[in-house]
C-alpha cells in the first residue's frame, strides 16, 4: 500500500506540474461562466420565441453534458497519455519502474491521478456553476441541488471506464500525438456508430456516459439499472486487468 | 551474497541481448561489466532492475528472487541506467523528491546529501531543461545512490562527463564499495574498469567470455585492455558467434 500511495501521490504531482492542466481547469471555470451568462440571456429570449436556447439551461445540470461528452474525454486522453505514452517516449518511465512498485501498482496509480484530476475538475465545475446559478437569482431548491450532485458523482466511475480504455490503448503506441488521434477518432466513432446502429447503444460503454441520467431521472427499472452496471464494470475490469498485463510485460 | 545471475537469457526479437549470464556479487565488490556496443551489458542491468523481462534465468538480489519479487527486490537497488531518466519540466530537486517518495529512510537531509556528493546542491532549483548532458548524469547518479543501496547498478556513468566528472563516478563507486555495497558497473573503456573495479568480466556477442579478480587480471595481463583482447580472442577460438 505504501509503494501505492507513493507512486499515485508521484503521478499526481508529474500531472498537476504540467501547466496546461490548470490551465485547463481555468478554461473550465471560463466556459462555466459564459455558459451561465448566455443561459441567462437565452433564458429571457426563451418568453419572447420560445425554447430554442433549452440546451443553455444555466444551472450545473446544463452544463453538465458539454463536459462529459467532450471536455473530460479530452482531458483524460491528454493525461493517460502524458503519464503512460510521453514516459514511454521520453524513456522517463524506467524512473518509476526502477523504484520499489509493482508494475501492476504503478498502472493503476496512473489511471487514479487521471481521474483525482477528473474528480476536481467536476467538483469545480459543480460549484462554479451553482454559485453562478444562485448568483443570477435563479436559486437551486435544495432537492435539485442533490440531485445535481448526486449526478456529478456518478459520471466518475463511466469515466473511469473511458480512462482504463484510454490507458489500454496509450500502451500500444511511442508516439503520444498519433495516440492522442487514435484516441479521439476510437471516440468518435463510438459515439456516433449508436446512431446509426441502435444495438450499438446497448453495448458500447460510451453510450453509459450520460448514465447519470437513468438514475437521477425517471426511475428505469430495477433489471436494466442492473444490466447497465455489470456493463460499466465489466467493461471497467475487463480494461484495467487487460491494461495491467500489457503494462507489465512492456520493456522500457 | 548481494546478487546472483544464473543463467540468464534475455534475446529480443533481432536476436541480440544477452546469453547464459552468470555471476554473482558481495558486499563491497565492484564487478565492471567491459564490452563493445551491443555486447550485452545494459540487457544484462535492465534485467537485474526488472525493466525487461528475462527468457531464462534467475536473478536474486540480497537473496529474493528479483524476477517475481520486484517490488521487494528492488528496494536493495539504485541504478542508473542507459541516459538518466528524469523529468525535464520538474526541477533537480522535485525529480530526487519523486524518488524519495519510494523510501521511508530518505528525507529531505538525504537528498541534499547525495546532491553535495555529486556537487549538484548549488543547482537544486534549476529545471532539468536547464541542464547540461554531464550534468544530468550526476543527477542520475544522485538518484540511484538515494537510498543508500546494497547494490548499485550504474550503465556507463562517465558518458557526457568531463575528467572532474569522472573522477568523481570513480569516487562515488569506491565510496559506495567502502560503504559495503557491491556495485556494477559497464563500460566500453577498460581503463575506466581498470580504475574502479575490484573484478572485471568481459562482455562480447551477448556472451560473458570471461570474469576475474582485477588483481589476478593485472598479474596475467599488462591491462585490462589485454585480458579483453585475450578474451575474445579464446572466445572466437572456443567457437562463439562473437
Amino acid at each position: 500500500m505504501t509503494a501505492f500511495v507513493a507512486a499515485y501521490l508521484n503521478e499526481t504531482d508529474k500531472l498537476v506540474r504540467r501547466k496546461k492542466y490548470i490551465a485547463f481547469l481555468i478554461i473550465g471555470v471560463v466556459i462555466c461562466i459564459a455558459w451561465a451568462v448566455l443561459g441567462s440571456i437565452a433564458s429571457g429570449l426563451i418568453g419572447q420565441h420560445g425554447g430554442i436556447f433549452v440546451a443553455l439551461a444555466p444551472t450545473p445540470m446544463g452544463v453538465l453534458p458539454f463536459f462529459l461528452q467532450i471536455l473530460f474525454p479530452l482531458l483524460i486522453f491528454m493525461g493517460v497519455t502524458d503519464l503512460i505514452t510521453t514516459e514511454a517516449a521520453e524513456h522517463t518511465m524506467k524512473a518509476m519502474i526502477c523504484r520499489p512498485v509493482e508494475r501492476w501498482k504503478l498502472y493503476a496509480a496512473k489511471l487514479v491521478a487521471v481521474m483525482t484530476y477528473i474528480t476536481i475538475y467536476l467538483a469545480c465545475v459543480f460549484t462554479v456553476s451553482t454559485i453562478l446559478h444562485q448568483a443570477l437569482g435563479r436559486g437551486l431548491g435544495m432537492d435539485a441541488l442533490v440531485r445535481a450532485l448526486a449526478s456529478y458523482a456518478l459520471t466518475i466511475p463511466t469515466l473511469a471506464v473511458l480512462a482504463a480504455f484510454a490507458a489500454l490503448i496509450a500502451l500500444l503506441g511511442r508516439s503520444s500525438s498519433l495516440i492522442m488521434f487514435l484516441l479521439v477518432v476510437v471516440y468518435l466513432a463510438m459515439s456516433v456508430l449508436p446512431v446509426f446502429f441502435p444495438i450499438l447503444s446497448e453495448l458500447l460503454f460510451t453510450s453509459f456516459l450520460g448514465w447519470h441520467r437513468l438514475w437521477i431521472g425517471v426511475t428505469p427499472a430495477a433489471s436494466r439499472m442492473l444490466h447497465m452496471l455489470v456493463i460499466v464494470v465489466a467493461y471497467g475490469v475487463v480494461f484495467f486487468m487487460a491494461g495491467s498485463l500489457v503494462f507489465d510485460r512492456k520493456e522500457y | 551474497m548481494v546478487l546472483q545471475l544464473s543463467n540468464v537469457t534475455k534475446l529480443y526479437k533481432n536476436g541480440r541481448g544477452a546469453e547464459d549470464i552468470s555471476f554473482a556479487l558481495l558486499p563491497g565488490e565492484v564487478l565492471g561489466l567491459l564490452g563493445p556496443n551491443g555486447s550485452g551489458k545494459t540487457t544484462t542491468m535492465k534485467a537485474i532492475a526488472g525493466l525487461i523481462k528475462v527468457n531464462s534465468g534467475e536473478i536474486t538480489i540480497c537473496g529474493i528472487d528479483a524476477i517475481n519479487q520486484h517490488e521487494k527486490a528492488v528496494r536493495h537497488t539504485g541504478c542508473l541506467i542507459e541516459a538518466p531518466a528524469l523529468y525535464e519540466h520538474t526541477t533537480v530537486l522535485t525529480n530526487l523528491r519523486l524518488a524519495a517518495r519510494f523510501y521511508s529512510h530518505v528525507d529531505e537531509s538525504c537528498i541534499n546529501e547525495v546532491l553535495e556528493m555529486v556537487e549538484m546542491y548549488r543547482y537544486r532549483k534549476d529545471k532539468v531543461r536547464s541542464l547540461s548532458l554531464g550534468m544530468r548524469q550526476r543527477v542520475g547518479l544522485a538518484m540511484a545512490l538515494l537510498s543508500s543501496p546494497e547494490l548499485l547498478i550504474l550503465d556507463e556513468p562517465a558518458n557526457g562527463l568531463d575528467i572532474e566528472g569522472m573522477l568523481l563516478v570513480r569516487d562515488v563507486i569506491k565510496a559506495a564499495a567502502a560503504g559495503g555495497s557491491a556495485v556494477l558497473v559497464s563500460s566500453h573503456l577498460a581503463n575506466e574498469i581498470q580504475q574502479c573495479a575490484t573484478h572485471v568480466a568481459v562482455m562480447h556477442g551477448g556472451k560473458m567470455l570471461a570474469i576475474d579478480n582485477i588483481h589476478e587480471v593485472l598479474q596475467s595481463f599488462s591491462s585490462v585492455e589485454d585480458f579483453f583482447i585475450d578474451a575474445v580472442k579464446r572466445g572466437r577460438q572456443g567457437g562463439f558467434a562473437i
